[in-house]
């Protein structure tokens, strides 16, 4: 047993936050939080020039070849400042896809340039009526004179004014054998017949609908093949773990502030850190984010040992979200009506937990997953339920 | 025992209801909203439609042009207040200026000044803001820094108070006065020299800046004094007398009514909830038909008649002339974190698109035309605003419970 990390995984700790601290200041957050055209795009290559964005792409396709627990520590440190970008979209999502489902070709072509940021991937899902269930699709890709015609709408897409691509998740039908079965295509952003409109989240994320109109993908956009619905799901649990992450971050950072302002704010002539009522307060919240800290690191090594950790992810979710949550809501309680104004950062971390949340899903449709897991492999699951 | 309100206060609900629904309609403040990109427009229009109609002498004695109702007509406006989703800049207003300031200077006023300021109050043109806390006093009232010095001029009638300092989180943009708590007498005891102030926003020496804009997207002042003048005339209550002022009835009175507003929004919120949920399909069901979901929706609606109870409650007692302070401090405790929790899963229910800001140009997803997205921003401010809930829990172990200080 070992909770530590590594020398080479605390050097990299420190190399990013003082990266961010030195790219995203607080100033160069809030600024980019105010203003939705600003976009991280400059700080976002620089983290490819530093290899990060390809951390988790072996060395052949051009990146570092680490783990886990790598992406773990980058996610927790993003978390701390509130970095905005197409990170997760394109570092995980996206290579995720490429490593588990991708052709040889596809890694050839595609996974170098996301190493070195010369390219962002957008990922669509979610639609109307369908959040969580892959089964459910309705967008459709027709097969057509050897080529995908795709016809839908897809919901709540990230960086879609950034991407190059959209990493489409669509049902195939017509001229195949896989009929009815589900794969990603690259629509390229650039297509006839793609558009969007751009919604807001509560956390200044660009947030599009997506809509298709016979876009044409070529065959050689499908990643990999069809019919993958376990894979898929395997990739957006890839994604839970790397939100978590974020979220422990976060949370370790709203705490921070909390306690530094509860260190000078004084009434009734005393700090208010002083208060027991403040004390026991983040006392719970820090004991919810080692918590999770720790389901996280727990379940990022096992992803790493390459162990299925489905359920585990899905507790550090769960986890991460409740800690959260309560450490930026406490951590505006601490800063009283201060707290409720956007002068203070620590709204921005409240907002930001929320909006972390859903856009995956809320907390009982998680459960729901544990239960099922639970239901049907029982104690015969990986490792053991005890 | 009669839980229940008379058939001619249920009239006035309906009429306040018909009202709001034809001044304020959903449609129209949305689109204020998006235009003014403010979550707070309309607030003074409606509140000057609110006093053509009269309403807001309705409580107060006939000698007073009042028509002598109880207290419960106050409590049924604000509710509907809340459940017409008026904006909450209206609500601010009537309760600072009507609930607050009218009770008060009917209860205790001089005759001069129920003689001089209730006609104003009444047909809205005289506008107060709220004027407690400053950006280094917040729960502990008692190290208010703003000062009010007395000095006599060399003409008999013109005696005044100096005042200096600043006022926070206020909507003193919207009034025409702030009722301020002011440091009169240095050489007492804190508690003991302190004095209500009725200030005039338009004197020489007061600025009003309106930049502090909340997560919320509500808009509030900062109130800065220098060197004003404000004539003794002005004076609430007792001079010195400014604490028990404050304990006695306006802060039980902002309680319940901060609580009574909200609380009305959110059942307003948890009905169009219920609507959305037996209309909206996620991964091929029906959202009402997902037992988490109906399970989130059973607790939401258990807590919300709780809190009315609760409110309901002080308000019975407050009538009777009772000392509510407790009550008030339990009945907002409860309400304010019932509400964090109603609004957390109101977000859990719609799910992704409880992700979208309220201002959105583009509304086609918004759930709730973003109505839970807002309030979720907004849903830990009942929790420090009006006694922040480390104070209130506090007073109730004290004063109530009997149990000594720490």
């Amino acid at each position: 047993m070992d909770y530590g990390l590594a020398e080479e995984q605390l050097m990299f700790k420190t190399a990013v936050r003082d990266f961010l601290e030195a790219e995203w200041s607080a100033e160069t957050m809030r600024e980019a939080w105010d203003d939705r055209n600003d976009y991280p795009l400059e700080l976002y290559r620089k983290m490819g020039d530093l290899g990060w964005l390809g951390l988790l792409i072996p060395e052949q396709y051009g990146g570092m070849g680490l783990g886990w627990v790598e992406a773990a520590i980058l996610f927790e440190e993003s978390g701390r400042v509130l970095l905005k970008g197409p990170l997760l979209s394109t570092a995980i999502l996206g290579t995720q896809a490429l490593l588990l489902l991708g052709t040889e070709e596809q890694k050839r072509e595609m996974l170098p340039k996301i190493a070195a940021g010369d390219i962002i991937l957008a990922w669509a899902y979610g639609e109307p009526e369908v959040s969580y269930d892959l089964d459910l699709i309705n967008t459709k890709a027709t097969l057509i004179d050897n080529q995908f015609h795709i016809n839908g709408q897809k919901l709540f897409v990230s960086n879609v004014r950034w991407a190059d691509y959209v990493m489409t998740i669509a049902k195939v039908e017509g001229g195949t054998e896989n009929t009815g079965g589900l794969g990603i295509f690259l629509v390229d952003t650039k297509s006839t017949g793609f558009s969007y409109e751009l919604m807001y989240g509560i956390d200044e994320d660009e947030l599009a609908e997506v809509n298709y109109e016979s876009v044409v993908v070529a065959k050689k956009d499908l990643i990999g093949w069809i019919n993958n619905t376990g894979h898929i799901l395997d990739i957006v649990g890839k994604s839970k773990l790397a939100y978590s992450a974020e979220m422990v971050g976060g949370t370790e950072r709203a705490l921070e502030i909390a306690i530094d302002y509860c260190k000078t704010r004084r009434q009734f002539g005393r700090f208010i850190g002083s208060f027991q009522s403040i004390q026991h307060k983040l006392a719970t919240v820090d004991m919810l984010l080692e918590r999770s800290r720790w389901l996280a690191y727990y379940a990022a090594y096992l992803c790493s040992q390459g162990i299925n950790s489905t359920a585990e992810i899905n507790m550090a979710y769960l986890a991460a979200n409740e800690a959260y949550r309560l450490a930026s809501a406490e951590g505006i309680q601490v800063h009283g009506g201060h707290g409720c104004m956007r002068l203070y950062d620590i709204g921005r971390y409240f907002k930001r937990a929320k909006a972390l949340q859903l856009k995956l899903e809320p907390s009982h449709v998680t459960k729901d997953r544990i239960a099922q897991i639970l239901e049907e492999k029982g104690a015969k699951y990986g490792v053991q339920i005890y | 025992m009669e839980f229940r309100f008379t058939k001619e206060q249920e009239e006035w609900r309906r009429e306040v209801r018909d009202f709001f629904a034809r001044e304020a309609p959903p449609e129209l403040v949305r689109r204020l909203m998006i235009e003014k990109k403010c979550t707070n427009p309309l607030s003074l229009d409606l509140y000057m439609k609110m006093s053509e109609k009269g309403w807001f002498k309705k409580t107060w004695p006939q000698d007073y042009g009042g028509e002598g109702k109880s207290r419960w007509h106050d409590t049924i406006l604000t509710e509907e207040m809340g459940y017409c989703v008026i904006p909450r800049g209206t609500w601010n207003l009537y309760a600072n200026t009507v609930q607050f300031l009218g009770n008060s200077l009917i209860a205790g006023g001089t005759e001069e000044q129920k003689r001089r300021w209730l006609p104003l109050i009444a047909n809205g043109e005289f506008r107060t803001s709220n004027g407690i806390t400053e950006p280094n006093a917040g729960s502990d009232v008692s190290i208010i820094e703003t000062t009010a010095l007395e000095e006599t001029t060399a003409v008999e009638k013109d005696d005044y108070f100096v005042v200096n300092g600043a006022k926070i989180f206020n909507q003193a943009h919207n009034a025409e006065y702030i009722t301020a708590i002011v440091r009169t007498d240095p050489s007492l005891p804190k508690r003991r020299g302190m004095s209500v102030l009725l200030i005039n926003l338009k004197s020489p020496g007061v600025a009003v800046d309106p930049s502090l804009v909340a997560i919320s997207g509500w808009l509030r002042s900062e109130v800065f004094f220098q060197d004003v003048h404000v004539p003794k005339a002005n004076l609430l209550g007792e001079k010195n007398g400014g604490w028990d002022y404050l304990i006695g009835e306006y802060l039980p009175i902002e309680r319940t009514s901060v609580a009574a507003a909200d609380l009305g929004e959110l059942f307003r919120i948890l009905e169009e909830l219920i609507e959305y949920s037996k209309e909206t399909r996620c991964d091929g069901h029906l959202l009402i038909q997902i037992p988490q979901i109906r399970s989130m929706l059973a607790d939401m609606w258990t807590e919300l008649l709780a809190s009315r109870l609760l409110i309901y409650h002080t308000i019975w007692k407050l009538g009777k002339g009772e000392d509510v302070r407790q009550d008030a401090n339990m009945a907002k405790l409860y309400f304010s974190e019932v509400n964090e929790r109603f609004c957390n899963a109101a977000m859990e229910i719609v799910g992704r698109y409880g992700q979208l800001e309220i201002l959105n140009p583009y509304t086609r997803w918004l759930a709730l035309g973003g109505k839970v997205a807002y309030l979720y921003n907004h849903s830990r401010v009942d929790q420090i605003g009006g006694g922040a809930s480390e104070i209130l829990r506090d007073q109730i172990a004290v004063r109530k419970l009997g149990l000594s200080r720490a």
